[in-house]
């Protein structure tokens, strides 16, 4: 058993479940959750989202898992979106070639990494961010159990840019909407 | 971030799991000892017979492409390539026994990768054999979606030489499965006991990479290659620090060097060899110079032998192994090995129809009409 293909899998799968329960279906969310999540395993479309996508991030994971739980609100609200937005545009940008540096590399051998996480974990804890902190923490571990050769891998994805952009793109819309009323 | 949902826990619970997952993290981090290149031996035996030899290899199906070339370590020559038959591409296998090529079969299919990987896998492309002490690593790009969508690097091993595969791995070469990864020629062997493949990245924003791999497989770098806009690399050791990549471009091939094992890499300048935009393949020969397959246009019509110094810097036409104009024409991707007994072979897509193997010894390449 390929235990990393078999995460991918089951992880897009989990993730299909959580776009399923953001439909207005009141009550009957969860269980569309998990039929969707069931369906999605069964039908083929958690190998097309694992083959176009590649496996998620556990960050990514983790914040579909709270949601397909009925978890609200999200860690990732607007605000850690819009950072989020502005990290990864940079990064994704240097990783597809724009420029001599690739930061995805650094991924490989994450000493540099660890060292700049190590600060952010303190100041999570003593702001008792619990929600991140332990996120963070299992990225981390599944880094360390072998999940992921890179660690950015573990942290976050282009599917989870996705959702921070619908996040800010969301919040704009009905910034505009407002203004329009008054 | 004010809105956190509320989580019952201890208040140290949270920040132990952190602190014991970053030991993990830390602990897991792989070893990376400087970067050397292992030279090849130098041949124990010549070749006494140094004429070419040509042959085609058994058919397999039809849209031949991508041949690879590896020597087993009996001595016995493996070739993989790709073929289609009935709309999908598979990876093929063959080994040259002492009467000729055995009849080949199939390593590598879209439903094995996709059953091994469980993600949907449409096509496979550029794979890539290689033959280290008693196993067989084969590389190979698969793609989710027709030919661009969702790529993804995959790798294999066999450990009876080829007979049985393991069940393919995804490898973590790139952040985003579009990135239109290729590979483009054998890994380099490493002092350390690993391998490093040259690799090239289609998409948005171009560029080619030099992906490191420790003993045991595990990824551990991935530097650029210099300006390489993505072009195919080939790459030659010429000493424990020096390497030469040559880049696929026309009218000349690029190249990029590096001095310091593959750390690092700088746009060196073009070989005087006319060439066309497509795949080629170089080796490093016994004797210290360089060979170069080599399509003198991007339509494949015709395949050149060039010979250059060691130093990469002069090179003369060596042999002109194919040259035909009619619309069919088409001699391409070629493969380049030389085996432990000196002999050099050559292989090549011939008009999509066929593998080609020519073998020849390097007095051959001194023949005075090309």
């Amino acid at each position: 058993m390929n235990w990393v293909a078999a995460y991918g899998l089951l992880a897009h799968g989990l993730l299909f479940g959580a776009l399923a329960t953001l439909l207005p279906l009141g009550e009957l969310r969860a269980r569309a959750g998990l039929f969707a999540t069931g369906l999605a395993l069964v039908v083929g479309i958690a190998p097309s989202m694992h083959g176009v996508f590649g496996p998620p991030s556990l960050t990514l994971l983790q914040l579909g898992l709270l949601q397909l739980a009925g978890k609200s609100p999200s860690p990732m609200d607007e605000r850690t979106a819009t950072g989020f937005l502005f990290f990864a545009g940079i990064f994704y940008a240097a990783t597809l070639g724009w420029g001599p540096f690739d930061p995805y590399a650094l991924g490989y051998q994450p000493w540099a990494l660890l060292a700049a996480l190590l600060p952010l974990g303190i100041v999570l804890a003593w702001l008792r961010f619990d929600a991140w902190l332990l996120i963070l923490a299992v990225d981390l571990a599944g880094y360390a159990g072998g999940l992921f050769a890179n660690l950015w891998d573990a942290l976050f994805d282009p599917l989870l840019a996705g959702v921070a952009t619908y996040l800010v793109l969301r919040r704009v819309v009905v910034r505009l909407i407002a203004a329009r009323r008054r | 971030m004010a809105s956190t949902p509320t989580i019952p826990l201890p208040r140290w619970l949270p920040a132990t799991l952190f602190a014991g997952a970053m030991a993990g993290a830390f602990w897991r981090i792989p070893d990376a000892p400087s970067p050397a290149f292992a030279l090849a031996p130098t041949a124990t035996t010549t070749v006494a017979d140094s004429a070419p030899q040509a042959e085609s290899l058994p058919a397999s199906a039809s849209g031949i492409a991508s041949p690879t070339l590896t020597e087993l370590p009996d001595g016995r020559i493996a070739c993989a390539w790709l073929a289609s038959a009935d709309d999908t591409n598979s990876v093929w296998f063959s080994v040259r026994e002492r009467q000729g090529w055995r009849p080949p079969g199939r390593i590598a299919t879209r439903e094995s990768t996709a059953g091994a990987l469980f993600a949907r896998t449409d096509r496979l492309d550029t794979p890539v054999l290689h033959a280290e002490g008693g196993w067989l690593h084969l590389w190979y790009a698969g793609t989710a979606v027709g030919d661009e969508v969702g790529r993804s690097l995959n790798h294999t091993v066999s450990t009876d030489g080829g007979a049985s595969w393991s069940r393919p791995t995804r490898l973590a070469a790139a952040p985003w499965p579009v990135a239109g990864i290729r590979l483009s020629a054998p890994p380099t062997a490493l002092e350390d006991g690993g391998l490093a493949l040259p690799v090239s990245y289609g998409g948005v924003a171009r560029h080619s990479g030099w992906l490191r791999l420790a003993a045991t497989g595990q990824i551990i770098d991935l530097p650029r290659m210099g300006d390489s806009e993505g072009r195919l690399p080939s790459v030659v050791p010429l000493d424990g620090r020096h390497a030469q990549a040559v880049l696929a471009a026309s009218p000349a091939p690029l190249t990029t060097v590096t001095t310091d094992g593959g750390r690092s890499w700088q746009t060196g300048e073009a070989l005087p060899v006319r060439a066309g935009d497509l795949p080629l393949a170089l080796v490093r020969l016994r004797s210290g110079r360089l060979l170069l397959a080599v399509n003198t246009n991007s339509e494949g019509k015709t395949l050149q032998l060039w010979l250059g110094e060691a130093d990469g810097r002069s090179w003369r036409l060596a042999r002109v192994v194919e040259e035909a104009s009619d619309g069919a024409a088409e001699f391409t991707e070629p493969a380049l090995l030389q085996t432990r007994d000196g002999r050099i072979h050559l292989a090549y897509a011939w008009r999509r129809q066929a593998v080609r193997h020519l073998s020849f010894g390097e007095s051959w390449l001194e023949g005075d009409k090309p």
